[in-house]
């Protein structure tokens, strides 16, 4: 399906699968855009590969000429286990299928264009709402955009929106990582010092590497089961899939302990100027605290600085130990619109209840990540 | 209930002038409140108590009382009842009429209205919304100081406070995130202190076009607390600002997707030019009504029933070219004394909201504010300082000192501390 001249002369095209994108002008356009991991290729066919639910691709990407400018990842959401918890939290029955842009479980979403070429962000959004009448979709929308410009325009342009969760970001752009931590008081330094000891006087010790499949999938569905929520957010053919196809971008922290084993990840991935701390896990069966949780926040914080990566994402939910080493926090919102007026009476309504009543969902407590 | 087309929806209100317009354009008032106040059954014709903060029960009791069928309008005068105003107007008419629901949360929700006009290059504030004391905290050292506090979505200048230190902020975004009610939307917002006059904007908007009505100078206490003391008419603009005030606001309105209907833009004039301030899409509090009927024709209430109802709106003739507005507050606590005037003792308005032998606080305190206003219209500058004069001679306040007596909050007052 292509549609032409959608706003300024932009041909915006809609793709229905990884395999019809070209990979490394897919990526070389996020990365000059300023997108992470999320809205990579490998993402993109993860996702693909193993959907948490059913999800139809139809990417949009812009043109100036045959030149790429802009893209935005979308899926037209037949069921999603994320998307009907939101809609359940915010009382309103999604008459069917949802154009999305594009997945609840990334810390980001919607379009990315060329600095050059911002208008290409309002062409992408426009093919968003032709495609989602081409598809008969209920509604259309985008998920996880950051705050700033594009959520004005897309509020002032009468979507509905609410603040769905926050993510925590952290400028790693220090020399060394003693200039980092010369930013702190020395009552903080120490306090960090004290908990790094106490875990390696216990035998562990945080290692730069990724754990294998297996114990990735083990790891993350201890946490998940370990709060309560179900593991259909994050099922276990998605988590491998995610293993595999982002393994040239991972960056994970394993904590081991003294025969070697597993005992705690953190999931990250390099991509463009961002490393994101997308998902923890825990060895539940061994530990019922996540006592490594901070000197592993710690622990990634130096291995960016160290490596120059200048931005780390660390996440959604668990606020207070990202606080402590200096990461604000960054709101992200769902923008959602219909082109009936009743629906979208009822889609305003209900993101006002969802941004009241339901706002910052924990990232795996409640499955709302 | 008899004929829902000739049946308009109204929630909230305590104004008699908001009942009589729609009896007199033949409306019958089906009368939506929390709990409707005894005085008001006399105006209106189907008085029902409803949870206004659930919005499918208050749909449902619409369509049980007119059995299904669509009202000819849906109203409020009510700031806080405008989205849900907006909501029920588009669930229940059969054709789009008057404010939006995106339009309504727009100007509701400020972060909305910052983002929006921010997005838009329209000249704002600097901004953020914080969700806890910390981040606001962060937010004003962001910005630098002095910053303003303010509830997302409050009403007026409640829990609105200039802060001068970290230490400020944190106490005032504690408060207004301790005391919001149930159904506010969450957060605070922390934004750039705007140095500079303030004016008001009142405006009327038919198929995309925006009439400003009125512009007045506006005239607040000193901060940290906002309260309105007066307006004055002219507002002392020069043409070629008025020019580009009126621009603006027609922008802003343009932006939030205003259409049909009424508003009351707060704006000020900072060195690099006009900022906006706040943008209301209702018709003015205290007695701008008036004010601005009088100078410029249009009556903002009767203006506002007919665009809800899809009629043409009525202008008429300017009776004043000067106009002056004062607020009746006081420096000191004490018990407050004065002399009633008759009904129709002055031909412009006087009105005092406390009987006299209450006690009053001062301008300043949480409690103070504004207790009455004087209103004055005429041709010439000398005619409007003798009215007022002759409105002060006749009321006769006076406050005596009663720093003995317990503080007790009147309950009459429609108006605390702004419009």
């Amino acid at each position: 399906m292509t549609i032409t001249d959608v706003v300024g002369g932009r041909r915006v095209e809609v793709v229905r699968g990884v395999a019809d994108l070209d990979r490394e002008a897919w990526n070389a356009l996020v990365r000059a855009a300023g997108g992470s991991v999320f809205h990579s290729w490998e993402w993109l066919a993860a996702f693909e590969e193993a959907p948490p639910g059913v999800f139809e691709p139809a990417h949009q990407l812009a043109y100036d000429g045959d030149r790429l400018v802009g893209v935005c990842p979308a899926y037209l959401v037949h069921h999603c286990p994320r998307l009907e918890r939101i809609a359940e939290t915010a009382g309103i029955d999604f008459g069917g299928p949802v154009l999305l842009a594009h997945s609840l479980a990334a810390f980001a979403g919607g379009p990315l264009a060329l600095p050059e070429h911002p208008d290409a962000r309002d062409a992408l959004i426009s093919g968003l709402a032709d495609t989602a009448a081409a598809l008969d979709a209920w509604a259309w929308g985008a998920v996880n955009l950051p705050a700033g410009r594009l959520v004005g325009r897309l509020i002032g342009a009468g979507y509905a929106t609410a603040r769905l969760n926050t993510t925590y970001l952290l400028d790693t752009r220090h020399a060394t990582v003693e200039d980092y931590w010369s930013t702190f008081r020395s009552k903080h330094r120490r306090e960090l010092q004290r908990e790094r000891r106490v875990l390696t006087r216990s035998g562990v010790r945080i290692t730069e590497s990724a754990p294998d499949a297996d114990t990735h999938v083990r790891l993350v569905h201890g946490v998940v089961a370990d709060h309560g929520a179900s593991l259909d957010v994050l099922p276990e053919d998605f988590l491998r899939a995610l293993h595999r196809h982002l393994a040239p971008h991972d960056r994970s922290l394993t904590a081991v302990d003294l025969s070697g084993d597993a005992i705690a990840v953190f999931a990250a991935y390099d991509f463009g100027s961002e490393r994101s701390l997308w998902l923890a896990g825990l060895d539940v069966d061994r530990l019922d605290s996540f006592g490594p949780y901070r000197p592993m926040v710690a622990a990634a914080v130096e291995s960016a600085i160290t490596a120059g990566v200048p931005l780390v994402n660390l996440g959604r939910g668990n606020p207070a130990p990202k606080r402590r080493v200096g990461a604000v926090a960054a709101p992200l919102y769902l923008a959602l619109a219909t082109a009936d007026r009743a629906r979208t009476a009822l889609l305003h309504a209900a993101l006002r209840r969802l941004e009241r009543d339901g706002a910052d969902h924990d990232d795996v407590g409640d499955g709302c990540c | 209930m008899a004929d829902p087309g000739k049946t308009v929806v109204l929630i909230g209100g305590r104004a008699h002038r908001e009942f009589e317009v729609l009896h007199d354009l033949g409306y019958r008032i089906l009368y939506l409140d929390k709990r409707v106040p005894l005085h008001l059954m006399a105006w209106v014709d189907v008085p029902v108590d409803v949870d206004t903060d659930d919005w499918d029960q208050v749909a449902e009791v619409v369509r049980d009382q007119l059995d299904g069928q669509a009202p000819a309008a849906v109203l409020t005068h009510v700031e806080p009842r405008i989205p849900l105003m907006a909501h029920l107007a588009e669930q229940l008419l059969p054709v789009g009429r008057g404010l939006t629901t995106s339009a309504a949360r727009n100007c509701r929700d400020k972060w909305h209205t910052r983002t929006v006009l921010e997005a838009a290059g329209l000249p704002v504030p600097r901004f953020g919304l914080a969700e806890a004391t910390r981040e606001a905290a962060r937010i004003a050292r962001d910005i630098g100081f002095p910053v303003v506090v303010k509830p997302r979505d409050g009403a007026g200048a409640f829990g609105v406070r200039r802060c001068e230190t970290v230490e400020e902020t944190r106490i005032a975004a504690g408060h207004v995130l301790d005391e919001a009610s149930p159904d506010a939307l969450p957060g605070v917002l922390v934004e750039e202190y705007l140095d500079g006059p303030e004016y008001a904007v009142q405006t009327i908007t038919r198929g995309g076009k925006t009439r400003v009505l009125s512009v007045f100078r506006q005239h607040m206490t000193e901060p940290p607390v906002f309260v309105e003391l007066g307006y004055d008419f002219p507002s002392g603009l020069a043409e070629d600002e008025l020019r580009v005030l009126e621009l603006l606001v027609t922008s802003v309105l343009d932006e939030l997707g205003v259409d049909d209907w009424v508003s009351h833009t707060q704006v000020r004039l900072c060195a690099d030019g006009f900022r906006v301030v706040e943008v209301n899409a209702r018709r003015p509090g205290g007695r701008l009504v008036e004010m601005t009927g009088a100078v410029s024709g249009v009556d903002m209430v009767d203006a506002v029933s007919r665009l809800a109802l899809g009629l043409p709106v009525e202008e008429g003739e300017p009776r004043a070219t000067l106009a002056r507005y004062r607020s009746i507050v006081f420096e000191e606590a004490g018990t407050l004394l004065y002399q009633a005037p008759p009904a129709g003792a002055f031909p412009s308005i006087v009105e005092v909201e406390v009987p006299s032998g209450d006690q009053v606080q001062p301008v300043d305190h949480p409690d103070g504010g504004v207790y009455g206003r004087i209103l004055v219209f005429a041709d010439s500058v000398e005619e409007v300082d003798r009215s007022e004069r002759r409105a002060r001679e006749a009321l006769d306040l006076r406050v005596a000192p009663s720093d003995d007596l317990t503080w007790v909050a009147a309950e009459t007052r429609e108006f605390k501390s702004c419009c």
